[in-house]
């Protein structure tokens, strides 16, 4: 089945074809739901992102108005009340005049949609614009593998594309887009900011088109699997590839902190992309 | 290619940015059509996010869904398209530390649980199976499962129209058509009514009444959701505004002079959710709150000899004379009729097959029409397409996975891993599981397996153990290694602490069953029908756990009694998007709420008396629950009979407006239960039979 013309790119579909074409292809083009294990153990990994849920509905009802006592209040787990006071703090040291909290973004390249679903985008009174990512991983994710991670890539890209459309009084140039990850288990040094450029805008929508193009020439069955053989033991489709049989244990991932960086589909904090 | 548009749509589009319209006109007058070139102008203006596209039922969104997606140029953020539900839960969600207090749930530090209808049904079983084996409901000779739905859907009636609760049975107690044994059902009605509603405040459970109950009282009164609706909904486009519950109209009726821009639009001669509480005339009211209304004449979709034809039949159902010269309905209509309800669904398969074959419609221009879907009439047409190579699908969703052999495979594998369940697996549920596990395995050899190495006391013998060395080659030890295979993992799983079904299934499957070798290797069907079993205990284990923390082990064995109760599988299946080239396979009113136009309708069966009557539902009336009801008057039989006559009117005349070629109308001489009936739509078309024959000299349909 050749790709649909409509076909949504987003950060999770593009990763996924970056991290396994043939991932892709059973996932997004064959819709293929395989039940096997991805990772465990399942339930911790479920706790981990239920945890990872309840902060990001937390910091948006904040960010709508919901007073701070009483979500202080509310929370029973430590952990998340020390993830809520470290985002605090950075928060109330920025002073934005403008916010959307989990934002969504279209844009189009050559016909082919494009969709980000942000935490927060924040414009300051200078007119600069902020895309907030809220990571609640244990672990810092290093600066060049997130700089390699298409989320770094495609969510400035978009927000350049469409700020026009959101702000329409305002002139926002590359260098006024700033992506930044906010690790909020750490309370201090938990920011990694990441600056755009038009050279970076360029270069982005180079990359993009080309991978769009790629994916769009494939045909069906060309779709390769990766080669880094270790990320099959945390993909579903394992069997189908015949690349092992048992699922990886997250404890592994510490002693691979490359991988652990690299795979989305652990991410705790991955959006679901919407219906369109 | 370009649009045209006709001068009133025009209209429409190019109203100023701020105004306030209301556009009504019949089915297929192009209104949705020009509401969407009005997005397209509004989007240009204002930027998506401020957008508010509001529809009674997810179906209805449909168009706007599409535009958005399929717009090649559209960059911007996004609009919102939402139901009433969607908004309440979206809204109540947001601000739910500032209401849950003062709304009255008993722990509203923790997070609300959000019923769908079935886990609401599952609850509501809850408050009803102990009240049954006290002897309550003794006069009601209906499923359980209908009792717990009639419940909610007056809880639901109560919270959309807007009555207390306490007052359901006293409205009910007016209709003069009910049995008097019923009277104390209502009370009884009414009392587990009033018991799930603190059910819900015990378990911070928010079913679809309270959520539109805590919304309005407590939720939309708060100034940060006056913020949030000048921020996010400062446009509003409602459509099928006639299919909607008085309380969307009130929200509207609310926020429409405060917001920037609205376009309303109303079906004229719809309203065919009356029975789940929309509101036709109250919906006509917000034309109050509108600076403009635009009516709407043209019809696009609709031949001629369809409008005659529409014309001809509703002046039979009403007993009225017709022209004195009947068109000639053969290009539009075909009746035929059947011995038995099998052959008129194979005639059905057949006449699509042969339409398909000649290339005369796709797939994806026909649906097949019943007045209710029931799981054998759904499975049977889907086989009979199937078997014509014709894909199809259903508006609803179905407990037919479960059925499916790979499903009933991985199940028996889990009795037999949980032998502390006490469930026996059969030979040949085991027999059909090894089928499905081993590739080649016939039926016999099976049956030797299981005859064999299985006893339900003590499980699965091992292969290696069998001492007769005849039988071990009649097995074969190609066999017997998997065999072992299978032993030795559910060994080593046995020898482990247990896990969740879900996760058990998941691990199987990965680890087993989907290997190399194994029946499930590469079969993308089977595991799909596999996926959706562990996507649905998986829900339901988190449910369970978060609700009641019941344990997370224990949760698989309440799905599967839940199960066998008839409650809850398709409650958490993901409803994919429908096929395009596929046959659609509906209940009549499942399909005008896709509010489209096809080529070709099926109707099924006119003799039954579904047209035209409303489901038995002796604990709820959809008429006596509205907003116009006056208290202390009675609803008659008369009343009913006019009732059910305007309904099968309105149901008729819109399907006819959603149909461009041809109508099929199949009837059968005995029905699915063996009896022979005779409704009023199978009567109207036999009076229509009669006047074109005699208009038109002996020609007959």
């Amino acid at each position: 089945m050749p790709i649909e013309t409509n076909f949504i790119f987003s950060a999770n579909s593009f990763q996924d074809y970056l991290d396994c074409p043939r991932r892709f292809e059973l996932k997004y083009l064959l819709k293929q739901n395989w039940p096997a294990e991805e990772s465990e153990p399942v339930l911790e990994f479920e706790h981990n992102a239920e945890l990872g849920n309840r902060f990001h509905r937390m910091v948006h009802q904040y960010l709508n108005g919901v007073p701070q006592e009483i979500l202080l209040a509310s929370i029973q787990d430590a952990a998340l009340h020390e993830w809520f006071a470290n985002f605090h703090a950075f928060y109330s040291s920025r002073k934005f005049v403008q916010i959307f909290s989990e934002f969504s973004l279209r844009a189009v390249i050559n016909q082919s949609p494009l969709v980000a679903v942000c935490d927060l985008i924040a414009l300051t009174a200078d007119g600069n614009l902020w895309i907030l990512d809220w990571k609640t991983s244990a672990k810092k994710t290093r600066r060049e593998n997130l700089n390699d991670r298409i989320q770094s890539i495609l969510y400035p890209f978009i927000a350049l594309e469409c700020a026009d459309r959101i702000f329409p009084d305002i002139r926002l140039q590359a260098e006024n887009i700033h992506m930044a990850y906010l690790f909020v288990q750490h309370p201090a040094d938990n920011l990694l900011t990441f600056d755009y450029s038009p050279d970076s805008h360029q270069q982005n929508r180079a990359f993009l088109t080309a991978t769009i193009g790629e994916i769009l020439s494939k045909e069906p069955g060309t779709f390769e699997c990766t080669a880094e053989a270790r990320r099959c033991r945390f993909c579903v489709y394992r069997s189908l590839c015949e690349r092992g049989i048992t699922a990886g244990n997250l404890a592994e991932l510490e002693d691979a902190s490359d991988l652990q960086d690299t795979l989305s589909n652990l991410d705790f904090d991955a959006q679901e992309e919407i219906a369109f | 290619m370009a649009l045209t548009y006709t001068e009133t749509q025009q209209n429409v589009i190019q109203l100023p940015l701020d105004s306030r319209a209301f556009l009504e006109g019949p089915a297929g007058s192009g209104k949705t059509s020009a509401a969407l070139a009005r997005l397209e102008r509004i989007l240009q203006h204002v930027p998506g996010h401020e957008v508010l596209i509001l529809v009674p039922q997810r179906s209805l969104g449909k168009p706007y869904y599409d535009y958005v997606k399929n717009n090649p140029d559209y960059r911007g953020s996004l609009p919102s398209i939402l139901t009433l539900g969607g908004l309440a839960q979206r809204m109540t969600n947001l601000f739910w530390p500032l209401v849950a207090e003062q709304a009255g749930f008993r722990d509203p530090v923790r997070l609300p649980y959000f019923l769908s209808l079935e886990t609401a049904q599952y609850c509501m079983s809850r408050i009803v199976d102990p009240k049954r084996e006290q002897g309550l409901f003794n006069s009601v000779t209906i499923e359980k499962n209908r009792i717990y739905s009639q419940i909610l859907d007056n809880l639901n009636k109560a919270a959309v129209v807007g009555f207390a609760i306490d007052e359901i049975a006293a409205r009910l107690k007016a209709d003069l058509n009910l049995e008097p044994s019923l009277a104390p059902a209502l009370d009884q009605a009414q009392a587990c009514a009033l018991d799930f509603r603190r059910f819900c405040f015990d378990y911070n459970l928010m079913d679809y009444s309270l959520q539109i109950e805590v919304f309005f009282k407590h939720v939309w009164p708060l100034p940060h959701c006056r913020k949030y609706f000048e921020t996010f909904y400062p446009h509003v486009f409602f459509d099928n505004i006639e299919e909607d519950v008085p309380a969307a109209h009130d929200l509207m009726q609310a926020w429409l002079p405060e917001c920037k821009s609205a376009l309303l639009i109303m079906d004229r001669q719809a309203g065919y959710r009356t029975f789940l509480g929309a509101d036709p005339s109250n919906a006509e009211a917000l034309k109050s709150v509108c600076d403009r209304q635009i009516i709407a004449q043209d019809t696009f979709k609709s031949l001629t000899g369809m409008v005659d034809f529409q014309i001809a039949l509703t002046s039979c159902i009403r007993h009225e004379p017709s022209a004195a010269i009947l068109p000639d309905l053969n290009p539009v209509l075909t009746l035929k009729d059947f011995h038995f309800y099998p052959e008129m669904l194979a005639g059905v398969a057949d006449e699509i097959a042969g339409m398909i074959k000649n290339a005369s419609v796709q797939a994806g221009e026909i649906v097949i029409l019943a007045p209710y879907l029931s799981d054998a009439l759904k499975f049977s047409l889907e086989q009979l397409l199937q078997n014509r190579n014709i894909h199809s699908y259903s508006s609803r969703p179905s407990r037919m996975y479960l059925d499916e052999p790979a499903v009933k495979c991985v199940l028996a594998f889990a009795k037999l891993a949980h032998p502390q369940w006490e469930m026996t697996v059969s030979h040949f549920e085991l027999r059909d599981a090894l089928m499905q596990t081993l590739p080649n395995l016939d039926v016999i050899r099976a049956d030797l397996i299981a005859q064999t190495l299985y006893a339900p006391s003590t499980g699965l013998k091992s292969f290696d153990g069998v001492t007769n060395p005849q039988m071990q080659a009649r097995i074969t030890f190609a066999f017997g290694e998997k065999l072992e295979q299978i032993r030795a993992w559910l060994q080593t799983y046995a020898s482990k602490d247990a896990l969740p079904l879900d996760i058990f299934l998941s691990r199987l499957f990965g680890e087993l069953l989907s290997q190399k070798g194994f029946g499930f290797f590469d079969r993308y069907e089977a595991g799909a029908h596999i996926a959706q079993l562990i996507n649905a205990i998986k829900s339901f284990r988190q449910f369970l756990s978060v609700v009641f923390g019941m344990d997370e082990i224990s949760t698989g064995i309440e799905f599967i009694r839940t199960v066998e109760a008839g409650l809850l599988p398709s409650a958490f299946l993901n409803r994919d998007e429908a096929p395009r080239d596929a046959v659609l396979i509906a209940p009549a009113h499942a399909f005008l709420m896709e509010n489209r136009a096809v080529a070709c309708q099926f109707w099924l069966d006119i003799g039954s008396l579904g047209w035209w009557e409303r489901l038995n539902q002796p604990l709820t009336n959809p008429y006596i629950l509205r907003r116009d009801w006056q208290p202390g008057t009675v609803w008659s039989y008369n009343q009913d009979f006019n009732a059910n006559q305007e309904h099968m009117q309105r149901l008729v005349s819109g399907l006819l407006q959603r149909c461009e070629k041809h109508l099929y109308v199949y009837s059968v001489q005995t029905n699915e239960r063996g009896s022979e009936q005779r409704g009023p739509l199978l009567q109207a078309f036999q009076t229509l039979r009669k006047r074109v024959f005699a208009t038109q000299g002996g020609k007959d349909v």
